[in-house]
């Protein structure tokens, strides 16, 4: 962000006991195709900064925010920071210090796309993806692929200065079967952090085979009874919610439904559930070295054996509860069971593969979604099935699980690549 | 209210850069955005007042020679306009390998028009301070009505849009103008927790600050009664949908399904059923920035493409879909004002604006007393489309029980709505006679490009799964 350092200058000047900046450069390759043909081809450029504020007074703290490009000349900068300045006096919150740190770093978030050409990588995943699509009556009627980098520094009155780069590359394909009776698609969006073109290959052709089964779905004649399993998308949905609750901000702001030492899993009759926050997975697009205010990320258990045992969350309200700030963490690690994949898919169940979107509702206790693609095996047939869906009691669905022993990885969830519940009404 | 300077002061240049692209591109155009927000929210702990934290300020340069489009998003145009035309050929360049396999288009129109468009705005009647104190004063008030109010969030958030559009033969500018008020409450009885919302929006500032305060009664007497809300039992239903439902039916039904860059990507049956029967034949639809006055509101879209009014279904007839620039030049059709960004970094797609079904002739009573078993369902909670296979799925917020003909205190929470489109539009038997279109959506693509969007009607009866 080239008008950084004027920020800094003016900031330092402005009154008010402290700031903080994080600015934000982001370059992106997008290419865009339709039925396999190129349609349009972006380059874009970005540079912002986000910049707050405080005004310490009678022993409260005040905080406003504002944002600002890059382009903003010293005249517009002192203006922001002028009103921001009389923003935060007029605020009188709970006080808590800004992260303190004395040192300069810049570094890069290890991935095998650094150093890549942008435009090679997009022509290669575009090609990769199109390519993987090898049954006659399926392609992939749309395809979006962006290769981006994104700088991010904070820097604040306490002397911090951080600075990280980020590559990822995501892909939004519509894998399409255009079967006698009916034409069906599927709709697949993946981030990486770490570019994979078999896997990339690999993923889209199994998609592929998941919409060809749904040119051949069935409803089902009689009302199913067995139990539900869940792959990485909907899992990654599950988590983000069950993970949302032991948020300090939603602690201290009681939002929060459940606190430390209530379970998940109160009456466990299976696997029981361990999830760690983490800054950085391997590979995964939400790997960071430091949140938004510059604090380090550090890894925090919360879920032990189902049990709630500790919170994490930013700075601020970290300070509030009289905790240590974990950062802002966006990696969810949940631990894999001892099942394989193989044995949980031999006894009768409902695999989901395309839901609606499912729906976790932590205050009125419900998860359910409504079931595009499925498969249900009864013991002996593996029948694909749509036109029904699925409703439980979260709390109940969650006693009765079994973990797989295989691992994946799917944005920000890192976990049992597929999770079996019993107890969901199948109607 | 005049264009800021950011965009007045660029538009020479602007002129100068599509004159130089022009030389290598049959059609150039560029795009303008200055947007600035204001958002303020005071809760039980904490407040603050942000200012242009979502804002969006830049340009994005459109060029195609028939075939492929070329974009090229900067925050800024001025400087060296020849250096920065010769920047922009070099970084969209493409690998030779996609050079070969590209779309063809249609010429653009390009029909020349200069005009310039603006809509009333009071913003600058109010300073931060008076949004503060309104904001606390009704945050005190919710907060003094029950003990069982675990947090509350009082919420203005306002939005403020620039924009200017240039090509070879159109030069168009705008301003205009929306402001969302949100009311949260978390309200607590022993161990069940419920969260409600109430809202008000305007492209004025000081109507919201007039009306919010009388919602704050309506949000505790509601959590008062969802905390005791049961699970539904799944089923299918005689329903009644109140305008915010309604709105969400129309958006996934036949919204999402008409997106014409979904016809190109053959990704929409509705492709094939223009002219046929797909609803009831008292529905009547629309879609348009200016069918109606609210947050989608504007005078000319991000392609340039003047504000419609699109009658989407006629009588249970499906006449119409709705498109961007790309779409229309890939069909051979004429856009309809449909082309939207969520930011000036990201693509135009064919969008939602302002999506409604028209008012009816029944009253809402007599919609309540026609129903022996079943249930009115309230409040727009999310949904999920799918325009290629038209499963459908709608969560409303909350339920309450219909019995011989009456509502009853037995609520239900949540509810979700699923069908086929054609099924459940098609058994939609009563519309009532009023209407109202709520202002504070938010609509994505897939998963990501969210734009604001607007939905609503009347009620409708219909009969659908709920679960």
């Amino acid at each position: 962000m080239k008008n950084l350092n004027l920020i800094i200058d003016i900031l330092s000047k402005t009154n008010a006991s402290d700031y903080s900046v994080l600015a934000t450069d982001t370059s992106s390759y997008e290419l865009f195709f339709v039925h396999g043909k190129l349609e349009t081809v972006r380059k874009s450029l970005h540079s912002s900064a986000q910049v707050s504020v405080f005004s310490a007074h009678d022993g409260k703290l005040g905080s406003a925010s504002f944002g600002i490009d890059e382009n903003a000349a010293a005249e517009e900068i002192q203006v922001k920071c002028n009103e921001a300045a009389k923003r935060a006096a007029m605020i009188s919150d709970e006080p808590y210090t800004i992260p303190c740190c004395d040192e300069k770093t810049d570094e890069v978030i290890k991935s095998n796309l650094v150093g890549q050409d942008e435009k090679q990588i997009g022509a290669q995943v575009g090609k990769a993806v199109l390519e993987a699509c090898t049954k006659a009556d399926c392609g992939i009627n749309a395809l979006e692929v962006f290769v981006t980098t994104t700088v991010s520094n904070v820097v604040n009155s306490k002397g911090l200065n951080k600075r990280q780069t980020k590559h990822t590359v995501s892909v939004e394909a519509i894998p399409t079967c255009n079967a006698a009776e009916e034409s069906v698609e599927l709709f697949e969006t993946y981030t990486f952090g770490e570019l994979d073109i078999d896997l990339i290959t690999q993923e889209i052709a199994a998609r592929i085979d998941d919409v060809s089964a749904r040119a051949h779905t069935v409803k089902p004649t009689s009302k199913l009874s067995c139990p539900v399993i869940f792959n990485p998308y909907e899992l990654k949905t599950l988590f983000e919610e069950l993970v949302s609750d032991s948020n300090f901000a939603n602690a201290y702001l009681h939002t929060n439904l459940h606190s430390v030492g209530d379970s998940w899993q109160t009456a466990p009759n299976g696997d029981t559930l361990t999830v760690t926050m983490r800054g950085a997975i391997k590979g995964s697009p939400n790997s960071a070295l430091f949140d938004r205010d510059g604090v380090a990320l550090t890894d925090k258990r919360i879920i032990e054996n189902g049990k709630i045992i500790a919170g994490y969350g930013a700075n601020r309200f970290a300070q509030y509860l009289g905790e240590a700030p974990t950062g802002a963490l966006a990696c969810i690690d949940v631990d894999c069971g001892a099942t394989p994949i193989a044995d949980m898919l031999s006894a009768p169940h409902l695999e989901c593969v395309y839901l609606s979107g499912l729906q976790v509702d932590l205050y009125n206790d419900y998860i359910g979604g409504e079931i595009r693609l499925a498969y249900y095996f009864d013991g002996t047939k593996r029948t694909p099935v749509t036109g029904i869906a699925i409703s439980g009691r979260l709390s109940e669905v969650l006693n009765k699980l079994t973990l797989s022993k295989e691992r994946a990885l799917l944005g920000s969830y890192s976990g049992p690549q597929k999770i079996k519940f019993e107890g969901f009404n199948i109607f | 209210m005049a264009l800021r300077e950011f965009l007045t002061s660029r538009e020479q240049s602007c002129k100068q850069l599509v004159e130089l692209l022009g030389k290598r591109f049959a059609y150039v155009s560029i795009l303008g955005s200055d947007i600035t927000t204001k958002s303020v929210v005071v809760n039980k702990h904490t407040s603050r007042v942000e200012t242009d934290t979502d804002s969006d300020k830049g340009f994005t340069v459109k060029m195609t020679n028939g075939r492929a489009f070329f974009e090229y998003s900067v925050d800024d145009i001025s400087g060296d306009i020849e250096a920065l035309a010769d920047s922009i050929l070099k970084q969209t360049d493409i690998a030779e390998s996609l050079k070969e396999d590209m779309i063809h288009s249609c010429p653009i129109a390009d029909e020349p028009l200069v005009k310039s468009f603006e809509r009333k705005c009071d913003f600058a009647d109010f300073d931060d301070k008076q949004l503060l104190d309104a904001c606390t004063v009704i945050k005190d008030t919710i907060l003094s009505k029950s003990e069982n109010i675990a947090n509350t969030s009082v919420i203005i958030r306002t939005l403020d849009v620039n924009k200017t559009f240039i090509s070879k033969n159109r030069t168009l500018e705008q301003a205009y103008t929306w402001v969302n008020g949100i009311l949260v409450a978390n309200y607590r009885e022993g161990d069940k927790v419920v969260s409600v919302r109430e809202g008000e929006c305007s492209h004025l500032l000081g109507e919201v600050l007039e009306k919010l305060p009388k919602k704050a009664d309506i949000l505790v007497k509601k959590a008062q009664k969802l905390v005791g809300a049961k699970p539904i039992t799944p089923g299918v239903y005689d329903v009644i949908t109140d305008p915010s439902v309604t709105g969400l039916l129309a958006h996934e039904a036949f919204g999402h399904g008409v997106e014409m860059d979904m016809f190109v990507k053959d990704r929409a049956l509705a492709k094939n059923y223009m002219g046929k029967y797909v609803a009831s034949p008292i529905c009547n639809m629309h879609d348009g920035a200016c069918a109606t006055l609210s947050v989608a509101s504007y005078f000319f879209d991000d392609d340039g493409v003047l504000a419609h009014d699109t009658q989407i279904i006629k009588d249970g007839i499906l006449v119409s879909g709705i498109s961007d620039l790309i779409s229309a030049s890939q069909l051979g059709t004429v856009p309809t004002g449909n082309g939207r960004r969520q930011d000036h970094t990201r693509k135009a797609y064919s969008r939602m604006t302002n999506t409604f079904f028209e008012k009816g002739t029944d009253k809402l009573e007599d919609m309540i007393a026609s129903i022996k078993h079943g249930y009115m369902i309230f409040e727009t909670n999310n949904g999920m489309e799918d325009p290629k296979n038209w499963a459908i799925q709608c969560v409303a917020e909350y339920g309450i029980e219909i019995v011989d003909g009456k509502l009853t205190d037995n609520y239900v929470s949540p509810v979700v709505m699923s069908g086929y489109v054609p099924d459940v539009l098609k058994s939609i038997s009563m519309i009532s006679d009023d209407f109202v279109v709520e202002g504070a959506g938010m609509c994505g693509k897939g998963h990501k490009e969210w734009v604001r969007v607007s939905d609503g009607g009347p009620a409708l009866k219909l009969r659908v799964k709920l679960g």
